[in-house]
């Protein structure tokens, strides 16, 4: 089968996206393959690359893009989610004239249209968070 | 496998109040943006996502946007129909003159028929 993720908690903050990768790991692990990671609201601080954990826990940027570049997958991160809250890749942060981001590849910043395009094409929808 | 030329019924579920957090302004953007690419929609509230239908919310005073407003938007985008389960709503003293005019009310036989018809559902 075919899964879309749709993730909408913060890490370190809610356990959601913890489960999330665990369920992604086993969806894999089974054979399955991850059509998309749709990160929206506050799940978007998934992908911010400026995290720094602590020793004693998982970098959970690192955790998926790692993921994503093992199993090649897509990690979109909604752009209207994402801009207020400073989760900018390269070229938002240039279009929005500031000097700084937050966010690298594999997470690419993309519109809801991108969450209609994998409802499509995925045979499952799994939400994690709230 | 999944048919791509198939338009899915998508069921947004509404669970949460207005106001205080974003999830129910981000679950109406989500509607919004699927009517924008012709999916075919259908929103549910449910549980305290029922406050989101109450009328005559004076948001202006807590400085946020107001719901009711955003409702309003999606009859422009051909989502004319809301639907409310009808315990959410009596169990929170709510009855259908206090709710946005545009919502179908469901008992709980019929709300479980009305999300078993759709092929996804995102909640929020």
């Amino acid at each position: 089968m075919n899964y879309t993720l749709n993730i909408l908690s913060a890490p370190y903050s809610n356990q959601s996206s913890d489960t999330a990768y665990q369920f992604a790991k086993a969806v894999l692990a089974r054979g399955h393959s991850i059509y998309r990671v749709f990160l929206f609201g506050e799940g978007v601080y998934n992908a911010n690359h400026l995290t720094c954990s602590p020793q004693d826990e998982t970098n959970k940027f690192q955790r998926w893009s790692d993921l994503a570049h093992e199993f090649d997958i897509d990690l979109v991160v909604c752009v209207a989610s994402a801009l207020k809250r400073g989760i900018l890749d390269q070229t938002e942060s240039t279009r929005a004239d500031l000097n700084q981001y937050s966010t690298i590849p594999p997470f690419d910043i993309s519109g809801l249209g991108q969450l209609y395009d994998a409802i499509a094409h995925s045979d499952r929808v799994v939400s994690f968070g709230r | 496998m999944a048919d791509n030329n198939v338009t899915k019924k998508v069921l947004i579920l509404c669970r949460n109040a207005p106001y205080g957090t974003s999830t129910s302004r981000e679950a109406i953007d989500v509607a919004l943006a699927g009517a924008v690419f012709e999916q075919n929609i259908s929103i549910l509230f449910l549980d305290d996502g029922v406050y989101q239908l109450l009328n005559d919310q004076q948001s202006d005073a807590i400085m946020q946007k107001n719901q009711t407003k955003l409702l309003d938007s999606l009859e422009m985008y051909d989502i004319e129909q809301l639907y409310a389960e009808y315990d959410s709503l009596k169990n929170r003293g709510l009855h259908a003159e206090n709710i946005h005019s545009a919502t179908t009310i469901l008992d709980s036989t019929e709300t479980s028929a009305f999300i078993s018809s759709h092929q996804v559902i995102l909640s929020y």
